[in-house]
């Protein structure tokens, strides 16, 4: 009996010990996590598009965050400017990053020269306001208060100060991230762009200072709809970059203060998307929507190099507002994803008027099209020459209106096909898309009267679009230079006769 | 069933027992801690962003800090009708509230309030070091007189309970050195701030309590840490 | 030498002010009768309020004339000042207790002042702090309307210097429009003190204000904003909620009023 005993007691010994080194093994509870409050950092903040880096630590500490809210005259668009009301300086605000269970300690500075008083409304408090009433703050004074961070997400913050819409109108809001406990999955690059929309007195592209227009707030109409403050914040040398093979994830904010997005990356399909920039994640999304006042993570893995255009897919924001932004991805071609074009062919559709309906279900016509001089290959900055640069932006920016066959909308938008406007006159044409075009036009015997808007363009991509345009179609073939663009802006006023 | 076997087949049970044990154990402790909902939001402290902070004004004991409510040198009047300077409470920690006698929703309460405070310091036998002040808002209609009445109603121990009563501008003084918001609406009754205020022996706000019907735990450690 | 001159100058312009002691005898001090009237607070809908004849200054009070007065008061000097009265931005722009120096105007409104120090300097001058009724019915005012709140182009007006980067320097008083009453500056220039600043019963939670914070203030009205086109209107009930008495800042100074008899 006594060795039965014995027996037992080192079977049940063994046990126990295997079952501690299970426990410690086991992953799903995170045992390395301490959930016990240790030490002090002040937060690092970033301004749009960077990110600041990811908390490595495996406890919640307790975070000091000052950020300064401030009034600043600053670039709206090429020659706009607008004054911006600003948690940083920039809008968006600045970035934070915290982990859940973290005490943040939120210090408001407003800047001793605001005309206004500011507050915050952070999404990611619990509380009254969202921390809006005791973060009310007159010029020249620091509000202090605090609030643990108890759900992980992507959170929007603005401020909330009356008349609350003008304030976020004016470019007071920003993104805190809340990571999760275990962190999130490392990836390649993070980046941080915000949509939100401004209400002008002047229309688009209208040069000057020009100031905020609350009937068109209230009306929902804004003049501008950009990523990160300001039309071009993310085009060009401002795009974000990438290399192919790498995982991007982009933390999307949208300030509103109206507008809901229908955030797109052109030539990209979210592998992740956390939908509102909560925990759940959706796989293989084109297109996510974005409330104003709310979020998104998106995460995907870029195959090809390229320029990738983010835009809001309500696409008359995009293109004719600015919400345009750029992901530059170089690295090697990989033909088996992506070719490039392969062949172009003109296509002449069916000769029979009453077989328009079937287009596609006869034999298809098809002739090569000449070859274009291709002599003057000149290397721009996306590596294209200009008849391919020319294609790229009518693709993105004309056809919304004009179409991909040039023949616009019948009473709405003119054709540039075989336009006799156009092909009479390259000036008018230059000026058209630097200056914009209102009023009654006659193109090829049928009147339009409608308004074209300024093209946010250089004069590289003037030229380029136009030598495109004139050589598409069965227009005149002119070649447009950057010089006879360049004449023309500086010109401003042309005759439309 | 071979003994042996037995016993190991009841090892096995008890250390499965143990292993989930300590781990739902685990789990749940971090779950409980999320369930904990805690928030600490302390009120607004507002502070001037510039300049430097005279935190340390080595003054004379009998001449009045910088920072201090007594600086008002407004006449007020007690509920006996005796003439009344702020700076005579010094010495003391007080706990002031403005209010006005004829108020019949927020004012009531804010007076309970205070005498849940009252009742918690003499509980810790610390109540001789503090004095409870009412200021009056309405110099119309609260007159030392009526205001007697209010205190007798309420049974306040006038050895720590005093009700003052001033001139419109005294009283807006006060109430601008405090924070304190009101409004005169046609009838004659104010809208106004629900407000404690707290001074140290010095005079100077050292808490505000903001709402009615709240937790005192937050000001009473307010009144112990100071001093 | 240089040193001399300036001594001599001191000394010339001290006397000069101290023949001129009175102090109703600056310049700017002008007065002008404002008559009996209507105002309709922002946040008391329907609820019109009667403003009484009064005077009110028509121009805000200047560096000069505020100089005289901190050079009569000692108690109000930038280094004698109270905390408790003002904050340490007090008198920022000055050089020091008696000097101006380059960053304020003399004749530019005095700002970086306190509610207290304003009332203190009306009190000095024989005046009083205008209240808001009265500020905000001589602000309702266009240059040739009485009552021109409802006018959009007025709004914008105003709303565009609201939303304007604040001037480094503030430009002189007058510099701004004449209102019908023969006002000047009551928009563009700056925000000013009134006497019963602390009358808005907000608490900067500006989504909740539409009705009032019963747990915060006791109310015996409703306290529902009227008119939620005036923008200019909520952002200085907005302004004026956010202060303090000791506050200071770089747009706020004030003018002052006065009964009529």
């Amino acid at each position: 009996m006594k060795r039965k005993n014995q027996k037992l007691a080192f079977v049940f010994l063994f046990l126990v010990i295997i079952s501690v080194i299970f426990i410690l093994l086991y992953p799903g509870c995170d045992q390395s996590y301490s959930s016990q409050l240790k030490g002090e950092e002040r937060a690092s903040l970033t301004s749009a598009p960077y990110v600041p880096p990811p908390i490595l630590r495996n406890h919640p500490s307790r975070i000091i965050v000052d950020l300064e809210t401030k009034e600043v005259k600053k670039r709206l668009a090429d020659g706009v400017e607008y004054v911006f009301w600003t948690f940083g300086g920039n809008v968006p605000g600045k970035f934070i990053r915290v982990k859940e269970g973290d005490i943040v300690e939120f210090n408001l500075h407003n800047n001793p020269t605001s005309k206004m008083p500011h507050n915050i409304d952070l999404h990611a408090v619990t509380g009254p306001g969202g921390g809006a009433t005791s973060s009310f703050t007159a010029p020249g004074h620091t509000s202090t208060f605090s609030f643990k961070a108890l759900n992980s997400g992507l959170y929007v913050y603005h401020c909330a100060t009356a008349p609350v819409g003008m304030h976020i109108a004016n470019g007071m809001y920003g993104l805190i991230l809340v990571e999760p406990k275990e962190g999130l999955p490392p990836v390649d690059r993070e980046y941080y762009v915000m949509q939100s929309e401004f209400y002008t007195q002047g229309r688009y592209g209208e040069s000057g200072l020009q100031p905020f227009a609350q009937q068109k707030a209230e009306d929902e109409n804004p003049a501008y709809v950009v990523f990160n403050g300001s039309v071009g914040a993310l085009t060009g040398d401002n795009a974000i970059q990438a290399k192919t093979g790498e995982t991007i994830r982009l933390y999307i904010g949208n300030g509103g203060p109206n507008l809901v997005s229908s955030f797109h990356v052109i030539g990209e399909i979210f592998d992740k998307v956390f939908t509102e920039g909560g925990t759940r994640s959706n796989h293989n999304v084109q297109t996510t929507l974005i409330p104003a006042g709310g979020s998104a993570i998106v995460e995907f893995k870029v195959e090809v190099p390229g320029t990738f255009i983010l835009v809001d897919h309500s696409i008359f924001r995009a293109f004719n507002k600015g919400a345009i932004g750029m992901l530059k991805v170089s690295g090697n071609e990989d033909l088996a994803i992506y070719s490039g074009k392969q062949k172009d062919q003109v296509y002449f559709g069916s000769d029979d008027e009453d077989e328009d309906q079937d287009l596609f279900s006869g034999p298809l016509n098809l002739k090569s099209l000449p070859e274009i001089d291709n002599t003057q290959h000149i290397n721009n900055e996306y590596g294209l020459d200009p008849i391919e640069l020319g294609k790229s932006i009518y693709t993105t920016t004309c056809f919304a209106c004009h179409q991909l066959n040039g023949e616009g909308m019948p009473g709405v938008f003119p054709p540039l096909a075989k336009s006799d406007f156009l092909n009479k006159n390259k000036e008018v044409a230059i000026s058209a898309i630097i200056n914009g075009l209102t009023g009654e036009v006659t193109v090829n015997g049928k009147t339009y009267n409608g308004i074209m808007p300024p093209q946010n363009l250089n004069n590289k991509q003037v030229a380029a679009v136009l030598t495109y345009v004139y050589n598409q179609w069965g227009n005149s073939g002119k070649k447009v230079s950057e010089d006879e663009v360049a004449e023309i802006r500086e010109k401003k006023v042309i005759s439309m006769k | 069933m071979n003994k042996r076997h037995k016993i190991a087949i009841y090892g096995l049970i008890t250390g499965a027992a143990l292993f989930l044990f300590t781990n739902l154990f685990g789990c749940f402790a971090t779950a409980e801690e999320k369930a904990e909902k805690l928030i600490t939001k302390t009120e607004t402290a507002t502070e001037v962003k510039h300049g430097n902070h005279s935190c340390c004004d080595n003054e004379d004991a009998g001449e009045i800090s910088s920072g201090s409510v007594y600086q008002l040198e407004s006449e007020w009047t007690n509920q006996d009708g005796h003439m009344f300077f702020l700076k005579n409470l010094k010495g003391k920690k007080v706990v002031l509230t403005m209010f006005y006698a004829s108020c019949t929703y927020a004012c009531p309460i804010l007076v309970q309030d205070m005498k849940r405070i009252e009742t918690a310091l003499e509980e810790s036998n610390s109540i001789s070091s503090y004095k409870f002040v009412l200021a009056s808002i309405d110099p119309e209609r609260d007159t030392p007189g009526v205001v007697k009445d209010f205190a007798k109603k309420n049974k306040f121990n006038l050895n720590r309970w005093t009700i003052l009563t001033a001139g419109p501008d005294d009283v807006m003084e006060l109430a601008a050195v405090t924070g304190f918001k009101y409004k005169k609406d046609k009838e004659g009754n104010y809208s106004h701030s629900n407000l404690i205020t707290f001074l140290n022996e010095e005079g100077e706000i050292i808490h505000q309590q903001v709402g009615l019907n709240q937790d005192i735990t937050n000001s009473l450690t307010y009144l112990n840490t100071q001093n | 030498m240089k040193r001399l001159t300036n001594t001599i100058c001191s000394i010339v312009l001290y006397s000069g002010l101290f023949l001129n002691a009175n102090p109703q005898g600056t310049n700017n001090s002008k007065m002008i009768l404002i008559s009996t009237g209507f105002y309709e607070s922002l946040f008391n809908k329907g609820e019109e309020q009667k403003v009484e004849k009064f005077y009110l200054d028509v121009y805000p009070v200047t560096n000069k004339e505020f100089l005289e007065f901190v050079k009569a008061n000692p108690k109000w000097r930038k280094t004698n000042i109270k905390k408790i009265f003002a904050d340490e931005s007090y008198l920022a722009n000055w050089k020091s207790d008696l000097e101006l120096g380059e960053k304020a105007n003399r004749e530019s409104p005095v700002t970086y002042v306190s509610w207290f120090a304003a009332k203190a300097f009306a009190e000095w001058i024989g005046k009083r702090l205008p209240t808001v009724a009265e500020w905000e019915y001589v602000a309702s005012a266009s240059k040739d309307k009485k009552y021109a709140v409802n006018d959009k182009e007025v709004i914008k007006k105003i709303l565009d210097w609201y939303s304007s980067i604040s001037a480094k320097e503030i430009p002189p008083v007058g510099s701004t429009e004449k209102n019908y009453w023969g006002v000047y500056d009551m928009h563009g220039l700056i925000w000013e003190w009134t006497y019963d600043f602390n009358t808005s019963l907000v608490t900067g939670e500006s989504r909740g204000d539409g009705d009032l914070e019963r747990n915060i203030f006791c109310g015996s009205g409703s306290a529902s904003a009227g008119n939620a086109e005036n923008y200019p209107a909520f952002m200085r009930y907005g302004f004026r909620s956010s202060l303090k008495a000791n506050y200071t800042t770089h747009n706020l100074g004030f003018r002052c009023a006065k009964n009529f008899k």
